[in-house]
Protein backbone atom coordinates (compact mmCIF):
# COMPACT_ATOMS: atom_id res chain seq x y z
CA UNK A 1 0.00 0.00 0.00
CA UNK A 2 2.54 1.97 0.70
CA UNK A 3 3.95 1.85 -2.92
CA UNK A 4 0.72 3.03 -4.02
CA UNK A 5 0.90 6.12 -1.71
CA UNK A 6 4.34 6.92 -3.71
CA UNK A 7 2.76 6.61 -6.68
CA UNK A 8 -0.17 8.77 -5.83
CA UNK A 9 2.30 11.45 -4.94
CA UNK A 10 4.53 11.45 -7.78
CA UNK A 11 1.12 11.23 -10.12
CA UNK A 12 -0.02 14.04 -8.32
CA UNK A 13 3.37 16.22 -8.55
CA UNK A 14 3.24 16.30 -12.05
CA UNK A 15 -0.57 16.37 -12.36
CA UNK A 16 -0.97 19.42 -10.32
CA UNK A 17 2.19 21.03 -9.20
CA UNK A 18 3.91 20.60 -12.66
CA UNK A 19 0.57 21.84 -14.70
CA UNK A 20 -0.68 17.88 -16.07
CA UNK A 21 -4.44 19.25 -15.09
CA UNK A 22 -4.53 21.72 -18.24
CA UNK A 23 -3.18 19.23 -20.46
CA UNK A 24 -6.43 16.78 -19.18
CA UNK A 25 -8.46 19.47 -18.95
CA UNK A 26 -7.37 20.16 -23.02
CA UNK A 27 -7.74 17.00 -23.48
CA UNK A 28 -10.90 16.70 -22.01
CA UNK A 29 -12.16 19.54 -23.98
CA UNK A 30 -11.19 17.72 -27.38
CA UNK A 31 -12.77 14.93 -26.38
CA UNK A 32 -15.94 16.30 -25.75
CA UNK A 33 -15.41 18.33 -28.66
CA UNK A 34 -15.08 16.01 -31.37
CA UNK A 35 -17.66 13.39 -29.70
CA UNK A 36 -20.52 16.48 -29.44
CA UNK A 37 -19.56 17.81 -33.02
CA UNK A 38 -19.18 14.29 -34.75
CA UNK A 39 -22.69 13.38 -33.24
CA UNK A 40 -24.15 16.62 -34.56
CA UNK A 41 -22.93 16.04 -37.64
CA UNK A 42 -23.53 12.27 -37.98
CA UNK A 43 -27.35 13.47 -37.13
CA UNK A 44 -27.67 15.92 -39.85
CA UNK A 45 -25.77 13.67 -42.20
CA UNK A 46 -27.48 10.25 -40.76
CA UNK A 47 -30.85 12.15 -40.97
CA UNK A 48 -30.23 13.14 -44.84
CA UNK A 49 -29.25 9.29 -45.74
CA UNK A 50 -32.14 7.97 -43.50
CA UNK A 51 -34.50 10.28 -45.86
CA UNK A 52 -32.79 9.34 -48.91
CA UNK A 53 -33.34 5.45 -48.31
CA UNK A 54 -36.98 5.58 -47.16
CA UNK A 55 -37.90 8.23 -49.64
CA UNK A 56 -40.72 6.12 -52.12
CA UNK A 57 -39.69 7.99 -55.24
CA UNK A 58 -38.38 6.15 -58.04
CA UNK A 59 -36.63 8.54 -60.50
CA UNK A 60 -33.64 8.33 -62.06
CA UNK A 61 -32.44 11.13 -59.16
CA UNK A 62 -33.94 9.23 -56.45
CA UNK A 63 -31.90 5.82 -57.01
CA UNK A 64 -28.92 7.39 -57.78
CA UNK A 65 -29.22 8.72 -54.40
CA UNK A 66 -30.13 5.60 -53.01
CA UNK A 67 -27.04 4.30 -53.99
CA UNK A 68 -24.52 6.37 -53.29
CA UNK A 69 -26.17 6.48 -49.79
CA UNK A 70 -25.72 2.51 -49.46
CA UNK A 71 -22.04 3.23 -51.06
CA UNK A 72 -21.51 5.40 -47.71
CA UNK A 73 -22.92 3.71 -44.86
CA UNK A 74 -20.93 0.45 -46.36
CA UNK A 75 -17.84 2.52 -46.33
CA UNK A 76 -18.20 3.83 -43.25
CA UNK A 77 -18.92 0.98 -41.47
CA UNK A 78 -16.83 -1.57 -42.81
CA UNK A 79 -14.02 -0.02 -42.32
CA UNK A 80 -12.40 0.65 -39.20
CA UNK A 81 -12.06 4.49 -37.81
CA UNK A 82 -8.48 4.50 -37.20
CA UNK A 83 -7.79 3.85 -40.70
CA UNK A 84 -9.92 6.46 -41.79
CA UNK A 85 -8.56 9.08 -39.86
CA UNK A 86 -5.12 8.07 -40.85
CA UNK A 87 -6.44 7.68 -44.74
CA UNK A 88 -8.25 10.77 -44.50
CA UNK A 89 -5.18 13.00 -42.43
CA UNK A 90 -2.50 11.70 -44.26
CA UNK A 91 -3.54 10.73 -48.24
CA UNK A 92 -7.23 12.58 -48.90
CA UNK A 93 -6.46 16.29 -47.54
CA UNK A 94 -3.13 16.33 -48.52
CA UNK A 95 -3.78 15.33 -52.45
CA UNK A 96 -6.70 17.51 -52.36
CA UNK A 97 -4.10 19.86 -51.29
CA UNK A 98 -6.17 21.04 -48.17
CA UNK A 99 -5.16 21.95 -44.38
CA UNK A 100 -6.57 21.19 -41.94
CA UNK A 101 -5.92 20.77 -37.66
CA UNK A 102 -5.95 17.46 -36.51
CA UNK A 103 -8.80 18.24 -34.37
CA UNK A 104 -10.81 19.56 -37.23
CA UNK A 105 -10.08 16.31 -39.56
CA UNK A 106 -11.32 14.57 -36.07
CA UNK A 107 -14.92 16.30 -35.71
CA UNK A 108 -15.00 15.49 -39.79
CA UNK A 109 -14.04 12.02 -39.91
CA UNK A 110 -16.44 11.36 -36.61
CA UNK A 111 -19.06 12.90 -38.52
CA UNK A 112 -19.12 11.31 -41.10
CA UNK A 113 -18.25 7.94 -39.54
CA UNK A 114 -21.07 8.43 -37.10
CA UNK A 115 -23.66 9.45 -39.65
CA UNK A 116 -23.57 6.11 -41.17
CA UNK A 117 -24.27 4.32 -38.00
CA UNK A 118 -26.98 7.29 -37.39
CA UNK A 119 -28.86 6.58 -40.58
CA UNK A 120 -29.23 2.82 -39.61
CA UNK A 121 -30.29 4.17 -36.45
CA UNK A 122 -33.13 7.01 -37.76
CA UNK A 123 -33.87 4.73 -40.97
CA UNK A 124 -35.27 2.06 -38.51
CA UNK A 125 -36.80 4.63 -35.93
CA UNK A 126 -38.17 6.11 -39.27
CA UNK A 127 -40.10 3.01 -40.13
CA UNK A 128 -41.20 2.47 -36.95
CA UNK A 129 -43.46 5.55 -37.06
CA UNK A 130 -47.06 5.00 -37.49
CA UNK A 131 -47.36 5.44 -41.95
CA UNK A 132 -50.79 6.89 -40.81
CA UNK A 133 -48.61 9.97 -39.59
CA UNK A 134 -47.40 10.34 -42.98
CA UNK A 135 -50.51 9.80 -45.07
CA UNK A 136 -52.44 12.40 -42.37
CA UNK A 137 -49.89 14.62 -43.29
CA UNK A 138 -50.38 14.49 -47.21
CA UNK A 139 -53.75 14.52 -46.51
CA UNK A 140 -53.79 18.18 -45.49
CA UNK A 141 -51.82 19.34 -48.53
CA UNK A 142 -48.26 18.95 -46.60
CA UNK A 143 -45.36 18.41 -48.66
CA UNK A 144 -43.83 15.25 -48.23
CA UNK A 145 -40.78 16.67 -46.93
CA UNK A 146 -42.70 19.20 -44.44
CA UNK A 147 -44.17 15.94 -43.22
CA UNK A 148 -40.85 14.30 -42.59
CA UNK A 149 -39.50 16.88 -40.63
CA UNK A 150 -42.57 18.43 -38.73
CA UNK A 151 -44.30 15.01 -37.69
CA UNK A 152 -42.17 11.84 -38.84
CA UNK A 153 -38.94 12.69 -37.77
CA UNK A 154 -39.39 13.72 -34.33
CA UNK A 155 -41.29 10.83 -33.41
CA UNK A 156 -38.30 8.75 -34.64
CA UNK A 157 -35.93 10.89 -32.87
CA UNK A 158 -38.13 10.45 -29.64
CA UNK A 159 -38.15 6.39 -30.41
CA UNK A 160 -34.57 5.96 -30.80
CA UNK A 161 -33.28 8.74 -28.19
CA UNK A 162 -31.30 5.58 -26.00
CA UNK A 163 -29.98 4.55 -29.23
CA UNK A 164 -28.92 7.66 -30.09
CA UNK A 165 -27.20 8.50 -27.01
CA UNK A 166 -25.55 4.61 -26.86
CA UNK A 167 -23.90 6.49 -30.29
CA UNK A 168 -22.68 9.92 -28.39
CA UNK A 169 -21.22 7.17 -25.70
CA UNK A 170 -19.64 4.84 -28.31
CA UNK A 171 -18.02 7.68 -30.29
CA UNK A 172 -16.56 9.29 -26.52
CA UNK A 173 -15.18 5.76 -26.41
CA UNK A 174 -13.91 5.84 -29.45
CA UNK A 175 -12.31 9.26 -29.69
CA UNK A 176 -9.06 7.83 -27.58
CA UNK A 177 -7.59 6.91 -31.40
CA UNK A 178 -7.23 10.49 -32.25
CA UNK A 179 -3.73 10.76 -30.90
CA UNK A 180 -2.71 8.95 -34.23
CA UNK A 181 -3.24 11.85 -36.07
CA UNK A 182 -1.61 14.11 -33.50
CA UNK A 183 -4.57 15.56 -31.76
CA UNK A 184 -4.54 15.96 -27.71
CA UNK A 185 -7.08 13.50 -26.00
CA UNK A 186 -7.31 11.91 -22.69
CA UNK A 187 -5.23 9.34 -23.45
CA UNK A 188 -2.26 11.72 -24.44
CA UNK A 189 -2.67 13.82 -21.57
CA UNK A 190 -2.31 11.06 -18.93
CA UNK A 191 0.07 9.36 -21.05
CA UNK A 192 2.44 12.41 -20.62
CA UNK A 193 2.19 12.66 -17.38
CA UNK A 194 3.12 8.93 -17.14
CA UNK A 195 6.10 9.45 -19.34
CA UNK A 196 7.20 12.13 -16.97
CA UNK A 197 8.50 10.14 -14.00
CA UNK A 198 7.73 6.26 -15.43
CA UNK A 199 4.71 5.39 -13.20
CA UNK A 200 1.66 4.52 -15.47
CA UNK A 201 -0.44 2.86 -13.00
CA UNK A 202 -2.42 5.90 -11.75
CA UNK A 203 -2.37 8.10 -14.54
CA UNK A 204 -4.38 5.47 -16.55
CA UNK A 205 -6.32 4.48 -13.51
CA UNK A 206 -7.34 8.07 -13.50
CA UNK A 207 -8.18 8.60 -17.55
CA UNK A 208 -10.28 5.30 -17.07
CA UNK A 209 -12.38 6.77 -14.16
CA UNK A 210 -12.70 10.12 -16.02
CA UNK A 211 -14.27 7.92 -18.82
CA UNK A 212 -16.58 5.88 -16.70
CA UNK A 213 -18.00 9.68 -14.82
CA UNK A 214 -18.62 10.61 -18.70
CA UNK A 215 -20.51 8.00 -19.91
CA UNK A 216 -22.06 7.70 -16.32
CA UNK A 217 -23.04 11.57 -16.88
CA UNK A 218 -24.49 11.04 -20.54
CA UNK A 219 -26.73 8.20 -19.86
CA UNK A 220 -28.47 10.19 -17.08
CA UNK A 221 -28.24 12.90 -19.60
CA UNK A 222 -30.19 10.95 -21.95
CA UNK A 223 -32.58 9.50 -19.67
CA UNK A 224 -33.61 13.27 -18.10
CA UNK A 225 -33.99 13.97 -22.13
CA UNK A 226 -36.63 10.65 -22.31
CA UNK A 227 -38.51 11.26 -19.63
CA UNK A 228 -39.60 14.88 -20.56
CA UNK A 229 -40.14 13.96 -24.19
CA UNK A 230 -42.13 10.95 -22.78
CA UNK A 231 -44.80 13.85 -21.86
CA UNK A 232 -46.42 14.01 -24.97
CA UNK A 233 -46.96 10.28 -24.92
CA UNK A 234 -48.29 9.16 -21.62
CA UNK A 235 -51.14 7.34 -21.99
CA UNK A 236 -49.29 5.39 -25.30
CA UNK A 237 -47.85 2.55 -23.97
CA UNK A 238 -50.94 1.58 -22.06
CA UNK A 239 -53.07 1.44 -25.66
CA UNK B 1 -67.82 19.36 -58.93
CA UNK B 2 -66.04 15.55 -58.78
CA UNK B 3 -66.40 13.97 -62.18
CA UNK B 4 -64.17 10.62 -62.69
CA UNK B 5 -63.48 8.77 -65.71
CA UNK B 6 -62.97 5.69 -66.36
CA UNK B 7 -60.65 5.00 -63.11
CA UNK B 8 -58.91 2.15 -62.98
CA UNK B 9 -56.62 1.16 -60.08
CA UNK B 10 -54.01 -1.97 -59.94
CA UNK B 11 -51.74 -2.60 -57.66
CA UNK B 12 -49.34 -4.90 -59.26
CA UNK B 13 -50.91 -7.81 -60.55
CA UNK B 14 -54.06 -6.55 -58.25
CA UNK B 15 -56.94 -4.83 -60.28
CA UNK B 16 -58.58 -3.16 -57.19
CA UNK B 17 -60.61 -0.28 -59.27
CA UNK B 18 -62.08 -2.04 -62.34
CA UNK B 19 -63.18 1.03 -64.98
CA UNK B 20 -65.51 3.15 -62.56
CA UNK B 21 -67.11 6.63 -63.74
CA UNK B 22 -69.15 9.07 -61.13
CA UNK B 23 -69.95 12.29 -60.91
CA UNK B 24 -70.50 14.03 -57.81
CA UNK B 25 -72.67 17.36 -57.83
CA UNK B 26 -71.59 20.30 -55.03
CA UNK B 27 -73.66 19.48 -51.81
CA UNK B 28 -74.21 15.82 -52.62
CA UNK B 29 -73.50 13.58 -49.62
CA UNK B 30 -72.49 10.39 -51.35
CA UNK B 31 -72.05 6.95 -48.86
CA UNK B 32 -70.01 4.29 -50.09
CA UNK B 33 -70.83 0.96 -49.29
CA UNK B 34 -69.44 -2.56 -49.89
CA UNK B 35 -67.81 -6.03 -48.41
CA UNK B 36 -64.08 -5.76 -47.37
CA UNK B 37 -61.64 -5.91 -49.72
CA UNK B 38 -64.07 -4.44 -52.51
CA UNK B 39 -61.87 -1.13 -53.17
CA UNK B 40 -63.67 1.57 -51.05
CA UNK B 41 -60.88 2.85 -49.27
CA UNK B 42 -58.64 2.86 -52.36
CA UNK B 43 -61.25 4.63 -54.58
CA UNK B 44 -61.76 7.12 -51.66
CA UNK B 45 -57.88 7.71 -52.12
CA UNK B 46 -57.84 8.43 -55.42
CA UNK B 47 -60.25 11.15 -54.88
CA UNK B 48 -57.59 13.12 -52.93
CA UNK B 49 -54.98 11.38 -55.17
CA UNK B 50 -53.32 9.78 -52.18
CA UNK B 51 -53.28 6.70 -54.69
CA UNK B 52 -52.23 7.88 -57.67
CA UNK B 53 -54.79 5.86 -60.47
CA UNK B 54 -53.53 3.53 -63.15
CA UNK B 55 -55.67 4.79 -65.47
CA UNK B 56 -58.41 7.12 -66.51
CA UNK B 57 -59.04 10.28 -65.02
CA UNK B 58 -60.42 12.51 -62.50
CA UNK B 59 -61.91 16.24 -62.72
CA UNK B 60 -61.95 18.41 -59.78
CA UNK B 61 -64.07 21.91 -60.17
CA UNK B 62 -63.81 20.95 -64.16
CA UNK B 63 -60.32 20.95 -63.90
CA UNK B 64 -58.21 17.35 -64.54
CA UNK B 65 -56.55 16.07 -61.48
CA UNK B 66 -55.00 13.42 -63.09
CA UNK B 67 -52.57 15.11 -65.45
CA UNK B 68 -48.68 15.07 -64.31
CA UNK B 69 -48.92 18.89 -64.17
CA UNK B 70 -51.14 18.73 -60.77
CA UNK B 71 -50.07 20.10 -57.78
CA UNK B 72 -50.31 17.57 -55.36
CA UNK B 73 -50.69 19.35 -52.50
CA UNK B 74 -52.76 22.00 -53.55
CA UNK B 75 -55.49 19.54 -54.43
CA UNK B 76 -55.12 18.22 -51.34
CA UNK B 77 -55.46 20.98 -49.25
CA UNK B 78 -58.98 21.45 -50.77
CA UNK B 79 -60.01 17.91 -50.41
CA UNK B 80 -60.13 16.58 -46.92
CA UNK B 81 -59.87 13.42 -45.50
CA UNK B 82 -60.92 11.55 -42.01
CA UNK B 83 -59.19 7.84 -41.79
CA UNK B 84 -60.56 5.09 -39.74
CA UNK B 85 -57.55 5.76 -37.48
CA UNK B 86 -57.75 9.21 -36.74
CA UNK B 87 -54.43 9.71 -37.58
CA UNK B 88 -53.69 13.02 -35.26
CA UNK B 89 -50.09 14.01 -35.31
CA UNK B 90 -48.92 12.09 -32.00
CA UNK B 91 -45.78 14.85 -31.77
CA UNK B 92 -48.39 17.93 -31.87
CA UNK B 93 -50.91 19.52 -28.86
CA UNK B 94 -54.19 18.97 -30.12
CA UNK B 95 -54.36 23.31 -31.49
CA UNK B 96 -50.70 22.65 -33.70
CA UNK B 97 -52.33 19.74 -35.02
CA UNK B 98 -55.52 22.00 -36.08
CA UNK B 99 -53.38 25.03 -37.18
CA UNK B 100 -50.03 23.44 -38.90
CA UNK B 101 -51.19 22.94 -42.03
CA UNK B 102 -53.17 26.33 -42.86
CA UNK B 103 -50.76 28.00 -41.17
CA UNK B 104 -47.95 26.08 -43.50
CA UNK B 105 -50.61 26.86 -46.44
CA UNK B 106 -51.10 30.87 -45.67
CA UNK B 107 -47.11 31.50 -44.84
CA UNK B 108 -46.48 30.25 -48.31
CA UNK B 109 -49.24 32.34 -49.93
CA UNK B 110 -47.63 35.29 -47.79
CA UNK B 111 -43.74 34.57 -48.94
CA UNK B 112 -44.91 34.62 -52.54
CA UNK B 113 -46.60 37.88 -51.92
CA UNK B 114 -43.27 39.29 -50.57
CA UNK B 115 -41.66 38.86 -52.93
CA UNK B 116 -44.26 40.67 -54.86
CA UNK B 117 -43.34 43.42 -52.00
CA UNK B 118 -47.26 43.76 -51.29
CA UNK B 119 -47.10 43.29 -47.79
CA UNK B 120 -46.20 44.37 -44.74
CA UNK B 121 -43.42 42.65 -42.42
CA UNK B 122 -45.72 42.18 -39.29
CA UNK B 123 -48.48 40.00 -41.47
CA UNK B 124 -46.50 36.74 -40.48
CA UNK B 125 -48.37 37.81 -36.79
CA UNK B 126 -51.54 38.52 -37.70
CA UNK B 127 -51.70 35.15 -39.96
CA UNK B 128 -50.99 33.67 -36.75
CA UNK B 129 -53.58 34.88 -35.03
CA UNK B 130 -55.75 34.59 -37.52
CA UNK B 131 -55.45 31.17 -37.68
CA UNK B 132 -55.41 30.51 -33.88
CA UNK B 133 -58.84 32.28 -33.52
CA UNK B 134 -60.19 30.17 -36.58
CA UNK B 135 -58.82 26.66 -34.88
CA UNK B 136 -60.17 27.89 -31.57
CA UNK B 137 -63.79 28.34 -32.80
CA UNK B 138 -63.68 25.03 -34.44
CA UNK B 139 -62.42 23.67 -30.96
CA UNK B 140 -65.95 25.53 -29.78
CA UNK B 141 -68.01 23.92 -32.02
CA UNK B 142 -66.85 20.29 -30.86
CA UNK B 143 -66.89 21.73 -27.12
CA UNK B 144 -63.26 20.75 -26.99
CA UNK B 145 -61.75 24.15 -26.30
CA UNK B 146 -60.24 23.16 -23.09
CA UNK B 147 -58.17 20.39 -25.11
CA UNK B 148 -56.16 23.08 -27.17
CA UNK B 149 -52.73 22.14 -25.02
CA UNK B 150 -52.79 18.56 -24.37
CA UNK B 151 -51.31 16.22 -26.78
CA UNK B 152 -53.56 13.34 -28.69
CA UNK B 153 -52.52 10.55 -26.33
CA UNK B 154 -54.53 11.87 -23.53
CA UNK B 155 -57.93 12.51 -25.56
CA UNK B 156 -60.96 9.21 -25.63
CA UNK B 157 -61.40 7.99 -29.64
CA UNK B 158 -64.33 10.44 -30.36
CA UNK B 159 -62.14 13.08 -29.34
CA UNK B 160 -59.18 12.38 -31.48
CA UNK B 161 -62.04 11.46 -34.63
CA UNK B 162 -63.52 15.24 -33.89
CA UNK B 163 -60.73 16.82 -33.88
CA UNK B 164 -59.25 14.77 -37.09
CA UNK B 165 -62.53 15.96 -38.69
CA UNK B 166 -62.01 19.95 -37.88
CA UNK B 167 -58.45 19.86 -38.62
CA UNK B 168 -59.46 18.75 -41.95
CA UNK B 169 -61.99 21.88 -41.86
CA UNK B 170 -59.58 24.09 -40.95
CA UNK B 171 -58.17 23.72 -44.38
CA UNK B 172 -61.76 24.70 -45.77
CA UNK B 173 -61.58 22.12 -48.03
CA UNK B 174 -64.57 21.79 -51.15
CA UNK B 175 -65.19 18.26 -49.95
CA UNK B 176 -64.78 15.97 -47.05
CA UNK B 177 -63.67 12.56 -47.84
CA UNK B 178 -64.43 9.66 -44.50
CA UNK B 179 -63.15 6.50 -44.67
CA UNK B 180 -64.44 4.36 -42.19
CA UNK B 181 -64.82 7.35 -39.57
CA UNK B 182 -66.23 5.77 -36.72
CA UNK B 183 -64.93 1.59 -37.52
CA UNK B 184 -62.39 1.99 -34.26
CA UNK B 185 -64.50 3.74 -32.02
CA UNK B 186 -65.83 2.30 -29.03
CA UNK B 187 -69.97 2.33 -29.26
CA UNK B 188 -70.53 4.95 -27.15
CA UNK B 189 -68.26 7.09 -28.88
CA UNK B 190 -69.86 6.66 -32.19
CA UNK B 191 -73.11 9.05 -31.82
CA UNK B 192 -70.84 11.97 -30.90
CA UNK B 193 -68.67 11.35 -34.09
CA UNK B 194 -71.31 10.82 -36.29
CA UNK B 195 -73.37 13.98 -35.02
CA UNK B 196 -70.43 16.44 -36.08
CA UNK B 197 -70.36 14.72 -39.70
CA UNK B 198 -74.38 15.15 -39.70
CA UNK B 199 -74.07 18.40 -38.56
CA UNK B 200 -71.09 19.18 -41.72
CA UNK B 201 -73.91 17.64 -44.04
CA UNK B 202 -76.44 20.09 -42.92
CA UNK B 203 -74.69 22.72 -43.66
CA UNK B 204 -74.00 21.79 -47.09
CA UNK B 205 -70.51 20.48 -47.29
CA UNK B 206 -69.86 17.82 -50.18
CA UNK B 207 -68.81 14.70 -48.58
CA UNK B 208 -68.00 11.08 -49.69
CA UNK B 209 -68.48 8.80 -46.96
CA UNK B 210 -67.15 5.11 -46.80
CA UNK B 211 -69.21 3.40 -43.85
CA UNK B 212 -70.74 0.58 -42.22
CA UNK B 213 -72.99 2.32 -40.24
CA UNK B 214 -76.06 1.88 -42.89
CA UNK B 215 -78.60 3.90 -40.49
CA UNK B 216 -76.46 6.72 -41.09
CA UNK B 217 -76.34 6.15 -44.38
CA UNK B 218 -80.12 6.22 -44.78
CA UNK B 219 -80.78 9.19 -42.81
CA UNK B 220 -77.53 11.42 -44.41
CA UNK B 221 -76.81 10.52 -47.51
CA UNK B 222 -78.46 11.94 -50.77
CA UNK B 223 -77.07 8.66 -52.26
CA UNK B 224 -75.93 5.16 -52.14
CA UNK B 225 -73.07 3.57 -54.37
CA UNK B 226 -72.74 -0.04 -53.37
CA UNK B 227 -68.74 -1.56 -54.47
CA UNK B 228 -68.10 -4.64 -55.72
CA UNK B 229 -64.92 -6.19 -56.95
CA UNK B 230 -63.48 -2.70 -57.79
CA UNK B 231 -66.44 -1.61 -59.69
CA UNK B 232 -70.07 0.16 -58.77
CA UNK B 233 -72.38 -2.59 -58.98
CA UNK B 234 -75.50 -0.52 -57.92
CA UNK B 235 -76.58 3.37 -56.95
CA UNK B 236 -79.11 4.95 -55.92
CA UNK B 237 -81.09 7.10 -53.28
CA UNK B 238 -80.94 5.14 -50.13
CA UNK B 239 -84.24 4.09 -49.76
CA UNK B 240 -84.33 2.42 -53.26
CA UNK B 241 -81.00 0.92 -52.38
CA UNK B 242 -81.84 -0.32 -48.77
CA UNK B 243 -85.60 -1.25 -49.46
CA UNK B 244 -85.35 -3.23 -52.80
CA UNK B 245 -81.78 -3.27 -54.17
CA UNK B 246 -81.52 -4.79 -57.78
CA UNK B 247 -78.63 -6.91 -57.18
CA UNK B 248 -78.06 -10.33 -55.69
CA UNK B 249 -75.10 -9.22 -54.35
CA UNK B 250 -76.36 -6.09 -52.79
CA UNK B 251 -79.24 -7.94 -51.07
CA UNK B 252 -76.87 -10.26 -50.07
CA UNK B 253 -74.03 -7.98 -48.36
CA UNK B 254 -77.48 -6.08 -46.78
CA UNK B 255 -78.84 -9.21 -45.16
CA UNK B 256 -75.36 -9.32 -43.60
CA UNK B 257 -75.02 -5.93 -42.47
CA UNK B 258 -78.44 -4.92 -41.75
N1 LIG C 1 -51.04 -0.18 -51.09
C1 LIG C 1 -51.54 -1.37 -51.48
N2 LIG C 1 -50.75 -2.29 -52.05
C2 LIG C 1 -51.22 -3.49 -52.45
N3 LIG C 1 -52.51 -3.85 -52.33
C3 LIG C 1 -53.37 -2.99 -51.77
C4 LIG C 1 -52.93 -1.70 -51.32
N4 LIG C 1 -54.00 -1.05 -50.80
C5 LIG C 1 -55.04 -1.88 -50.93
N5 LIG C 1 -54.67 -3.05 -51.51
C6 LIG C 1 -55.55 -4.18 -51.84
O1 LIG C 1 -56.62 -3.67 -52.57
C7 LIG C 1 -57.83 -4.32 -52.23
C8 LIG C 1 -58.88 -3.30 -51.86
O2 LIG C 1 -58.48 -2.65 -50.68
P1 LIG C 1 -59.33 -1.50 -50.01
O3 LIG C 1 -58.62 -1.11 -48.77
O4 LIG C 1 -59.59 -0.44 -51.00
O5 LIG C 1 -60.69 -2.23 -49.66
P2 LIG C 1 -61.90 -1.71 -48.78
O6 LIG C 1 -63.11 -1.86 -49.60
O7 LIG C 1 -61.60 -0.38 -48.24
O8 LIG C 1 -61.95 -2.78 -47.62
P3 LIG C 1 -62.26 -2.58 -46.04
O9 LIG C 1 -63.73 -2.54 -45.90
O10 LIG C 1 -61.66 -3.80 -45.44
O11 LIG C 1 -61.58 -1.32 -45.61
C9 LIG C 1 -57.49 -5.29 -51.11
O12 LIG C 1 -57.37 -6.57 -51.66
C10 LIG C 1 -56.17 -4.80 -50.61
O13 LIG C 1 -55.41 -5.86 -50.13
MG1 LIG D 1 -61.16 0.40 -46.30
Amino acid sequence: MGDFQTKLEKFWRVFYWQNGYSRVAAGLKNTLVIAVLGLSIGILAGTLIAAIEVFPGKRTLARALKRLARFYVALFRGTPIVVQLLVTYYVILPLMAVNLSPISVCVLVFGLNSGAYVSEIMRSGILSVDPGQMEAGRAVGLSYRKTMMEIVVPQAVKNILPTLGNEFIVLIKETSVVSFVGALDLYVAFSYIGNNNYEFMVPYLVMALIYILLVAAITGLVQLMERSLRKSDRSHQTM
Amino acid sequence: MIEVIKLCKDFGDLQVIRNVSLTIQKGEKVALIGPSGSGKSTFLRCLNLLELPTQGSILFDGRVITGSKTDLNRHRQQTGMVFQQFNLFNNKTVLENIMLAPLHMKRQTLRQALRKKSVCSNSNKIIREETEFQAIQLLRRIGLEDKKDVYPSTLSGGQKQRIAIIRALAMDPQVMLFDEPTSSLDPEMVGEVLDLIKSLADEGMTMVIVTHEMGFAREVASRVLFMDEGKFLEQGPPQDLFESPGHARTREFLSKVL
